[in-house]
């Protein structure tokens, strides 16, 4: 089990950096980057299974978010663009 | 790319010289305007200036683009000056065979954002399950060898 978390929080680690490389503002990217930077250091060392998995679900929850946010910022730019 | 501005020195990252001429890049300091090849596809006049004034007349690329042809032997350069802009590495212990982990002493996390740089510094995608394995800067190297060589992209040849 621990294994098998310890490459889903890796893959979740990355998905998430990939994705927040989309964000068109300079000021979410580098707040989504660094955020996900501090927040996966800062709970390195969390042993408790229980708690790993809370936190798994949040990061899981958090990289829909910022999947549905980049999409929207590509979305709001082409018909913004269009508008005019 | 922007990633955070602690950790990656990215004003000398976004100066990574092409890897055909690592000699150059190491006589000039970096104020040369050289933008990193394969990041994008942009023309960019000012671009084509510096690289042209910078270049034995031998060595020209290709008529239709103005970035220079990738060459497998600046990889291995160009892999380790990535790594030397890195803050938490310590440029005298990095040598081409230095595991990650155990003698240059980063963690998994480290090697993941590593590896992304890489991908985005040449431009391909290395898939999640062969991402473990690439624990030193020579097995980061001969994969991006092997992509290049099969990589069909208009870049390469």
């Amino acid at each position: 089990m621990a294994a098998s978390s310890r490459a889903q929080v890796l893959d979740l680690y990355r998905a998430m950096l990939r994705e927040s490389k989309h964000f068109s503002a300079y000021n979410y990217r580098t707040y989504a980057v660094r955020r996900i930077r501090d927040a996966f250091r800062e709970n390195k060392n969390v042993k408790d299974p229980v708690e790993i998995q809370t936190l798994v679900n949040k990061a899981k929850r958090d990289l829909e978010l910022i999947r549905r946010q980049t999409q929207k910022d590509d979305l709001s730019t082409l018909l913004n663009s269009r508008r005019t | 790319m922007e990633l955070e501005e602690r950790g990656w020195n990215w004003r000398l990252l976004s100066f990574v010289p092409p890897p055909w001429v690592p000699t150059l890049a190491a006589a000039q300091p970096l104020n040369i305007t050289l933008c990193p090849p394969g990041a994008c596809m942009r023309p960019g006049a000012s671009r084509l200036a510096s690289v042209v004034m910078q270049v034995p007349v031998t060595q020209l690329y290709h008529q239709y683009r103005d970035e220079p042809r990738w060459s497998l032997e600046g990889i291995k350069d160009c892999v380790l000056y990535i790594l030397k802009l890195y803050d938490k590495i310590d440029p005298e212990k990095l040598s081409i065979n230095s595991h990650f982990m155990r003698e240059l002493g980063l963690d998994s996390l480290d090697q993941v954002e590593i590896i992304m740089v890489m991908e985005d510094k040449f431009g391909f995608e290395i898939p999640d399950t062969d991402v473990e394995k690439l624990v030193c800067p020579q097995e980061t190297e001969i994969t991006l060898r092997i992509r290049r060589m099969y990589s069909k992209t208009l870049d390469f040849e």
